[in-house]
C-alpha cells in the first residue's frame, strides 16, 4: 500500500499557514517540514539569524508527524533558545490536528472562522498537563471546561529546574481566541517553565515574561498569569500575580484567605510592576486558583456566580482532597449555571499538603486532572 | 450594551456604553472609538458609569482606543492569522499624556480594572464633566 503523504492530505497553503505562524512566533528559528519520503514540504528560514544566542545553537530537534499508526511525515527546528522544543511540540500536534481530521474525511467546521477557533482550541487541549508531578505529601487536581467559542485558558504544575524540591504551579488566561490565543498560551506556558528556572521569584518570572511578550510578540492579546512557587519540604508559597484573580488559601479549618499580589496583566507595558507575596502552607491547607470562567459563570437567570460564592463553597470543602475540593467546586458551578452553556473556560487547579497522618495511613494523592470535553471534540490519539 | 458619541469639541469625544461590555461586543467599542479619532477626536472620554459587567475584552476595547489615539492600529485579536501576522508592527502602551480618561466605573468594573493594573495607566474620573475638564487642560 502506498503510504500517506503529508503534502496530500494537508493543502499547501494550510500547511504554510501554520508554518508561518510558528516562524512569526519564534522568528530565530529554522523550520523544516517534511513529507514521509523526506522531501521537504515547507522551510522557513529563521528570519533574525545572528541573534546572540546564534554561537550557542543547539542540535536540530526533530519530531515525527503521525495519525493513529501512520507515518505522515517529520517536522525539523534548528535554533538557539531553550524554547525550540516547545515550538516543535506546537506545530507538530498542529499538524497532527489538520491532518487527523483530513485522514477521517472530516472537514473541522463550515467557515474559516469556525474552522479555526476548532483548531485553537485542539491546540489549547492537546497542551493541557496530563500528569501533575508526584510528590509525597502534595495532592494536586485540576479542572478545565472548554467554552465553545471564546477561551485561552490554561494550567500547569511543574518541577522547577527538574528538581524535586520546588513546585511551579500556574493559572493563566489569554484575551482572545482561535489559533492566535491558542499559540499565545502555549507559548506563554513555556516561557514561564523556562523563566522559573533562572528566577528568584514568580514575580520576576512573570516580570521576564512579560517583557518578552511586550517586545518580542506584540500579539495585541493580554494574559492575566497566577504564579506559584511551592517550597515543597517547608510549604512555603510565593506568588505573584499579573492581573489575574485571587488565588485562594483554603486553611485546615475551613477559613478562607484571598491573596492577590499586585501585578499588570501580561502583553500591555514594558513594567507590570508585580510584587511576590510569601504564605505559608500547613498540613492540610490548600491553595485554590481560578479563572473568571469560574466566577463570571452565569446562571439562566443571568446572574454571577462571584467571588463570594466561591468562597463559601471553598470553606465547606476544607478538609477534603485536593480531588474532593475541585469536584465541590465544579459541581457547585455547574448547579448554578443550571444547564446554561459556558461563555467562558472555566479552569480550577488545587495544590493541597496532605494532612499529617492521622491512623497510620496517607491518602492516595491524586495526581491526575480531568478535563471536561467539548460535546463535539472528536477521540485524540493519546 | 448600548454606545453613545457625543462631540462636546472638534478634538474630544465622550464615548459612553451601556449595559455589559465582554466578547461579544467589544469591537464595537474599538469601532466607536476609531469613527471618533477619524472624525477628528483627538482625546476621547470613556465613560463606564452606565456598565453593568466588563469583563477581560473591556480591556482590550480600552487598550486599542488608546493605540488608535497615538496613530497605531491596534491588531486584531479577530483576525486570528492576521494578529500573528502582525507581530512587531505594534508597540505597547507606556505613560505618554493622557489621551484617554476614563469616567465613572462602578466598584464592580473598577475592580476589574484595577486587578489588571489599568487603573494606574488611564485616568479615572467620576464624572464627564471633570474628565472634560481634564481633557480641556491636557
Amino acid at each position: 500500500m502506498r503510504p500517506l503523504r503529508l503534502g496530500e492530505l494537508i493543502e499547501p497553503a494550510v500547511l504554510a499557514d501554520l508554518v508561518e505562524a510558528a516562524a512569526a512566533l519564534e522568528p530565530d528559528h529554522d523550520i523544516r517540514v517534511l513529507d514521509v519520503d523526506g522531501s521537504i514540504l515547507v522551510a522557513a528560514p529563521a528570519r533574525e539569524p545572528g541573534s546572540p544566542g546564534a554561537t550557542d545553537r543547539r542540535p536540530s530537534t526533530s519530531r515525527p508527524v503521525s495519525s493513529g499508526s501512520h507515518r505522515l511525515g517529520t517536522i525539523e527546528i534548528d535554533g538557539p533558545t531553550e524554547r525550540t522544543w516547545a515550538l516543535t511540540e506546537l506545530l507538530g500536534r498542529s499538524i497532527e490536528l489538520v491532518a487527523g481530521e483530513a485522514l477521517h474525511g472530516r472537514s473541522l467546521a463550515s467557515t474559516a472562522f469556525e474552522q479555526e477557533l476548532a483548531i485553537g482550541r485542539r491546540i489549547q487541549l492537546s497542551l493541557m498537563p496530563r500528569r501533575f508531578p508526584d510528590l509525597p505529601g502534595w495532592e494536586i487536581a485540576a479542572a478545565y471546561e472548554a467554552a465553545r467559542e471564546v477561551g485561552g485558558d490554561f494550567y500547569d504544575a511543574f518541577l522547577i529546574g527538574g528538581r524535586s524540591d520546588r513546585l511551579g504551579v500556574v493559572v493563566g488566561d489569554v484575551t482572545g481566541k482561535g489559533i492566535a490565543a491558542a499559540l499565545l498560551m502555549a507559548d506563554t506556558r513555556a516561557l514561564i517553565h523556562a523563566a522559573a528556572d533562572h528566577a528568584d521569584t514568580p514575580s520576576d518570572s512573570l516580570g521576564r515574561v512579560n517583557r518578552i511578550l511586550v517586545h518580542e510578540r506584540a500579539s495585541g492579546l493580554f494574559v492575566t498569569v497566577a504564579h506559584g512557587v511551592i517550597d515543597v519540604g517547608t510549604g512555603s508559597l510565593t506568588l505573584a500575580s499579573a492581573g489575574h484573580d485571587p488565588v485562594h488559601l483554603l486553611r485546615a479549618d475551613g477559613s478562607v484567605v484571598p491573596i492577590e499580589p499586585a501585578g499588570r496583566l501580561l502583553g500591555m507595558v514594558d513594567d507590570i510592576a508585580a510584587g511576590s507575596t510569601r504564605h505559608s502552607i500547613e498540613p492540610g491547607d490548600a491553595v485554590v486558583g481560578h479563572t473568571d470562567g469560574v466566577t463570571e459563570a452565569r446562571s439562566p437567570e443571568g446572574g454571577f456566580y462571584g467571588e463570594d460564592r466561591l468562597r463559601s463553597v471553598l470553606a465547606a470543602a476544607a478538609g477534603g482532597s485536593a480531588d474532593a475540593i475541585v469536584s465541590a467546586v465544579m459541581a457547585d458551578v455547574a448547579g448554578f449555571r443550571n444547564g446554561a452553556e459556558p461563555s467562558d473556560d472555566l479552569t480550577l487547579l488545587v495544590v493541597r499538603r496532605t494532612p499529617v497522618d492521622r491512623s497510620g495511613g496517607v491518602d492516595a494523592p491524586q495526581t491526575t486532572p480531568f478535563h471536561v470535553p467539548l460535546a463535539s471534540r472528536s477521540a485524540d490519539p493519546g | 450594551m448600548d454606545i453613545t458619541t457625543d462631540r462636546p469639541r472638534a478634538d474630544l469625544a465622550v464615548i459612553g456604553l451601556t449595559g455589559e461590555l465582554d466578547g461579544s461586543n467589544f469591537e464595537e467599542v474599538i469601532e466607536a472609538g476609531r469613527a471618533a479619532r477619524d472624525g477628528g477626536a483627538r482625546r476621547i472620554v470613556l465613560d463606564l458609569g452606565a456598565l453593568t459587567y466588563m469583563g477581560s475584552s473591556g480591556l482590550v476595547a480600552i487598550h486599542s482606543i488608546s493605540l488608535l489615539l497615538r496613530g497605531q492600529e491596534p491588531p486584531s485579536a479577530e483576525n486570528g492569522w492576521q494578529a500573528i501576522h502582525d507581530i512587531g508592527n505594534a508597540e505597547a502602551v507606556d505613560s505618554e499624556p493622557a489621551v484617554l480618561l476614563l469616567v465613572g466605573p462602578p466598584p464592580s468594573i473598577e475592580r476589574v480594572l484595577s486587578r489588571s493594573g489599568m487603573l494606574g495607566l488611564f485616568p479615572v474620573h467620576p464624572d464627564r464633566a471633570s474628565a472634560i475638564d481634564a481633557a480641556s487642560l491636557a
